[in-house]
C-alpha cells in the first residue's frame, strides 16, 4: 500500500507518530475501486484538532476531494467511513462511527448516518480510523481489513444474499472475531431506502447511503484486528470511566431498562410521536391501551429476551427476543430477532395503526436483513396507505394487497416487497418524495418528508426546535442531530418556554454545537443523555491531550456544522427552499389530541438561529466574520462564488 | 384525599388535603414533600417543572386546561412524562 499524508505528499513514520494526535490511529484508508488500488494516508494533527473525527472529518475530507455536482450514485462520489477520537476507548459510550458521502435522497446534497454496535471500535483495533472509497467496481467486491493489512476481495458468490446469511458466510471465512458492515440486496438494487448495516441488527440507516455502498458494488467490510487507540492519559481515562459509571442520570433508568421502546407510550400519548401518518391524533385514533400492546413491558416482555449492549456500552440499550411461532414466525438466527428500537415501533406502529407487536418483530427481521431504513420505509407506507384510503391509489395498484391502516400482513407484505423492489415495492423503495413523483405526483399532503428524507417520530408541534433541526441541518428530518430531543444533564442554560418561538436561538446554537462533537467524537447521544456534561469534555481531555471545555465544544461543534452546510451550498443547496410539510409544523393544526391547535412558528425559530450563528437569513451563506471566528478563511472565497457576501 | 400519580410504568399516591381545593402546582409540591427523590427529576430549584416534563389530567395536557392552576379532585388520573429520546 502506498502511504501518504492527508494533504497527499509523503513524510517520515517516525515525525508522523510523534506529531500523531491521541485517539486516533493516525490514519485512514484510501480505496480506489475502479483500479483496486488501496493507498494509506495519515490523518494530520490539524485535521483531528479541528475537526475531530466521524462526520466532522469526514465532510472536511469530501469537501476537498468530491467535485460538486457528482452523481450520488456515479463514480464521482465518494463514500466514507469514519470513527470518532472516543471510538474504541475508555469513554462512556465509544461504541460509534459514521458512514459519509453525497446522498441520493436529499437534493443530491450532504448525507451520514450514524451507527453503533462493534464495527467502530474494531476499524480503529484493524489499525484506522477511517476508510474512503472512490470510484465504482467493476465487479461485487468486500474490503477486508486484517489488522493493517488492507485487501479488496471477490464479492460475486455473496452479491444478493442478506446480512445474516452474509455475515455467518464472511465469519465462517474469515473468523468468529471479525466485524462486518454490509448492504443488503436493498442496496445492491440501488434503494434510497437502504441502509448500512452492522451486527446483523445495527443500522447506518438514514440518507440512503446504503444505496451508495451498492452503486459501487461494495458489499461489505470486514475488519479484524487487536491493536490498541494510543490515549494521551489512559490512567485519567479508566479513572473517568468508573468515576462516571456510578453517576447514571436522566434517560438512564428508562433506556437500560426498556431500551427506547421505554418512551414509545409516552411519546405517542403527548404528541410527540406519529399517529396515522402524522395526520391522526394520540388518544383518539390510537389510545393509550393500544399503545401498550408496543411499549416498554409488552416489549420486553416477549419470550426469550435479552438485553443486547453495543461495545462497551453500559446502558446496553438493545435486546434480542424469541418469535419462532405464529403467524409472524422469525425465519432467521434460528428465530431470535432484535428489539425493535422506538422508531421502528412508532413508523410501522402508532403511525399505521398498528398495535401487533409480533409484526413489527417481523419488520424489524425483514428490515435488518434486507437492509432496509425503518424510519423511511415505515414512513412510506403510511404515506400510500392514506393515498390508498382516499382511493388516489387501488387494489390494481398494490398487487391485490390491501393498504389499509392497522392491516398486519399487508404491512409485513409491503416491506417485503419494499427491500426486493418487487411489484409495488419498486415504487416505494425509494421513499415518499420518489413514489409521489412516480404516482403522479398525488396526496402531496400525505408526504411528509424534507428534500426527500421521511421524517422520523418525533414532532415538531411537540418539541419546536425540531422545525429548525429538520429544515436548517445539513441532512434534513433528522433527530439525532440538532440536539432538540434532550437537553444533557448538566447543561446550565435557561430553559425557554417552547411555544414562545422567540428567544431560543441560543439554546439551540449551544445543543446543535454539543450533538455535532458528540457525534463526531464517536459516542452514542443515549450517553449524553444518561450522564452528566461535564463528562464529555472531560473524556475528551483525556484521551486527546487537547484541554476541552464547553467553549471549545462549542467551537469545534459549530465548525463541524458549518463544513457540512458548506458542502451543500457549493451543490447549490439553501436550506431555507426545502419544502415544509404542513402536518410537521401543523398548517393545518390538528383538531385532537395532545398538540392540537398547534402551529409551529417555523420562521421565527429558523431566521432567529442563522442571526445567532452568523448566517445570511435569506442565502444561509455563513459571514465571513462567522467563518474567521472558526478559523475557516478556506471557505471565503467559495462562499463568494456562491452568492454576495452578506 | 389521595391523587393517583402516573409516570412511565409506575404510580405514587399523593396524599392532599380533603377540605382545600388542590391544583397541578399545589401536588407537585406535595411530591417535594412525600417523594422528594422524584420530585428532583421534575421540578428545578425554584419548584418550576422543568422544560422537559410534560402533565397530563385525565388524559389532557395542562395546557389545555388552566396550566398549573388546573384544580385537581379525588379519582382524576395525573400522568407525568419526560421528554425522551427514541432512536
Amino acid at each position: 500500500m502506498a502511504k501518504k499524508d492527508d494533504k497527499g505528499g509523503t513524510e517520515e513514520r517516525e515525525k508522523e507518530d510523534l506529531k500523531m494526535a491521541k485517539g486516533y490511529m493516525g490514519k485512514f484508508l484510501s480505496v480506489y475501486l475502479n483500479d483496486g488500488r488501496i493507498e494509506e494516508e495519515r490523518l494530520s494533527e490539524e485535521l483531528c484538532r479541528d475537526y475531530l473525527g466521524g462526520y466532522g472529518i469526514g465532510a472536511r475530507l469530501l469537501y476537498d476531494r468530491m467535485p460538486a455536482g457528482a452523481d450520488p450514485l456515479g463514480p464521482d462520489n465518494i463514500l466514507g467511513f469514519f470513527t470518532g477520537p472516543l471510538t474504541g476507548t475508555p469513554a462512556i459510550i465509544g461504541s460509534r462511527f459514521v458512514a459519509v458521502g453525497k446522498s441520493p435522497k436529499c437534493a443530491g446534497g450532504w448525507g451520514d448516518a450514524n451507527c453503533g454496535g462493534f464495527f467502530g471500535p474494531h476499524l480503529k483495533f484493524a489499525g484506522y480510523d477511517g476508510i474512503l472509497f472512490y470510484g465504482i467496481s467493476s465487479k461485487p467486491v468486500y474490503l477486508m481489513i486484517d489488522e493493517g493489512q488492507a485487501t479488496l476481495k471477490d464479492a460475486d458468490d455473496l452479491w444478493g444474499l442478506g446480512v445474516t446469511a452474509l455475515e455467518d458466510t464472511l465469519s465462517e471465512r474469515h473468523g468468529k472475531d471479525v466485524q462486518i458492515c454490509s448492504i443488503g440486496p436493498a442496496g445492491e438494487k440501488l434503494s434510497l431506502t437502504a441502509c448500512i448495516m452492522n451486527d446483523k441488527e445495527r443500522a447506518a440507516g438514514r440518507s440512503g447511503l446504503g444505496a451508495v455502498m451498492g452503486s459501487k458494488k461494495l458489499k461489505a467490510v470486514v475488519v479484524k484486528g487487536k491493536m490498541k487507540v494510543p490515549l494521551n492519559d489512559e490512567k485519567k481515562a479508566k479513572e473517568l470511566r468508573k468515576k462516571y459509571l456510578k453517576e447514571t442520570t436522566g434517560a438512564y433508568p428508562v433506556f437500560n431498562k426498556y431500551g427506547t421502546a421505554g418512551v414509545m407510550h409516552d411519546t405517542v400519548l403527548c404528541g410527540d410521536g406519529p399517529v396515522k401518518n402524522w395526520g391522526g391524533a394520540d388518544t383518539p385514533d390510537f389510545p393509550p391501551e393500544r399503545i401498550r400492546k408496543i411499549s416498554d413491558d409488552a416489549v420486553i416482555g416477549v419470550k426469550g429476551y435479552k438485553p443486547y449492549g453495543c461495545w462497551h456500552c453500559p446502558i446496553a440499550c438493545g435486546g434480542k427476543m424469541v418469535q419462532k411461532s405464529g403467524k409472524f414466525a422469525l425465519d432467521l438466527n434460528d428465530g431470535v430477532g432484535h428489539k425493535p428500537e422506538y422508531e421502528t415501533l412508532a413508523m410501522f406502529g402508532s403511525n399505521l395503526l398498528n398495535d401487533d407487536l409480533s409484526s413489527i418483530i417481523k419488520i424489524n427481521e425483514i428490515c435488518n436483513n434486507l437492509g432496509l431504513d425503518t424510519i423511511s420505509v415505515g414512513a412510506t407506507i403510511g404515506y400510500a396507505m392514506e393515498c390508498f384510503e382516499n382511493g388516489l391509489i387501488t387494489k390494481d395498484q398494490t398487487d391485490g394487497i390491501e393498504l389499509t391502516w392497522g392491516n398486519t400482513e399487508a404491512i409485513v407484505a409491503m416491506t417485503e416487497k419494499i427491500g426486493k423492489r418487487e411489484g409495488f415495492g419498486d415504487i416505494l423503495a425509494d421513499g415518499i418524495k420518489v413514489a409521489w413523483e412516480k404516482l403522479g405526483k398525488i396526496g402531496t399532503e400525505y408526504a411528509v418528508h424534507v428534500d426527500g428524507e421521511e421524517m422520523p417520530a418525533h414532532n415538531p408541534k411537540f418539541i419546536p426546535g425540531l422545525a429548525t433541526t429538520y429544515l436548517v441541518t445539513p441532512t434534513p428530518a433528522r433527530h439525532t442531530q440538532g440536539g432538540e430531543l434532550g437537553i444533557p444533564p448538566g447543561l446550565d442554560e435557561p430553559e425557554p418556554d417552547k411555544y414562545i418561538y422567540s428567544g431560543q436561538a441560543d439554546l439551540h446554537a449551544k445543543l446543535v454545537a454539543i450533538y455535532e462533537v458528540v457525534n463526531a467524537a464517536g459516542l452514542c447521544m443515549f450517553g449524553t443523555l444518561s450522564y452528566p456534561l461535564r463528562s464529555l469534555p472531560e473524556q475528551l481531555t483525556a484521551v486527546t491531550g487537547e484541554p476541552y471545555d464547553l467553549e471549545k465544544i462549542y467551537e469545534v461543534g459549530m465548525r463541524i456544522y458549518t463544513i457540512r452546510h458548506a458542502f451543500n451550498l457549493r451543490e447549490g443547496i439553501n436550506p431555507l427552499t426545502r419544502n415544509v410539510p404542513g402536518r410537521m409544523i401543523g398548517d393545518p393544526p390538528l383538531k385532537s389530541g395532545n398538540v392540537k391547535d398547534i402551529t409551529v412558528d417555523h420562521k421565527t425559530l429558523v431566521t432567529e438561529f442563522l442571526e445567532r450563528i452568523g448566517w445570511d437569513t435569506k442565502t444561509t451563506i455563513p459571514s465571513e466574520a462567522s467563518l474567521r471566528k472558526l478559523d475557516m478563511e478556506f471557505l471565503i472565497d467559495e462562499m463568494k462564488k456562491i452568492n454576495t457576501f452578506s | 384525599m389521595n391523587i393517583k400519580l402516573s409516570y412511565g410504568t409506575q404510580e405514587i399516591l399523593v396524599e392532599c388535603p380533603k377540605k382545600q381545593k388542590t391544583n397541578v402546582t399545589q401536588l407537585f409540591k406535595n411530591v417535594r414533600n412525600s417523594h422528594p427523590d422524584i420530585y428532583q427529576h421534575w421540578c428545578d430549584k425554584d419548584g418550576r417543572i422543568k422544560y422537559s416534563v410534560q402533565v397530563f389530567v385525565n388524559g389532557e395536557h395542562i395546557r389545555y386546561l388552566n396550566g398549573m392552576k388546573t384544580e385537581l379532585t379525588e379519582g382524576d388520573q395525573i400522568y407525568v412524562i419526560p421528554i425522551l429520546a427514541g432512536g
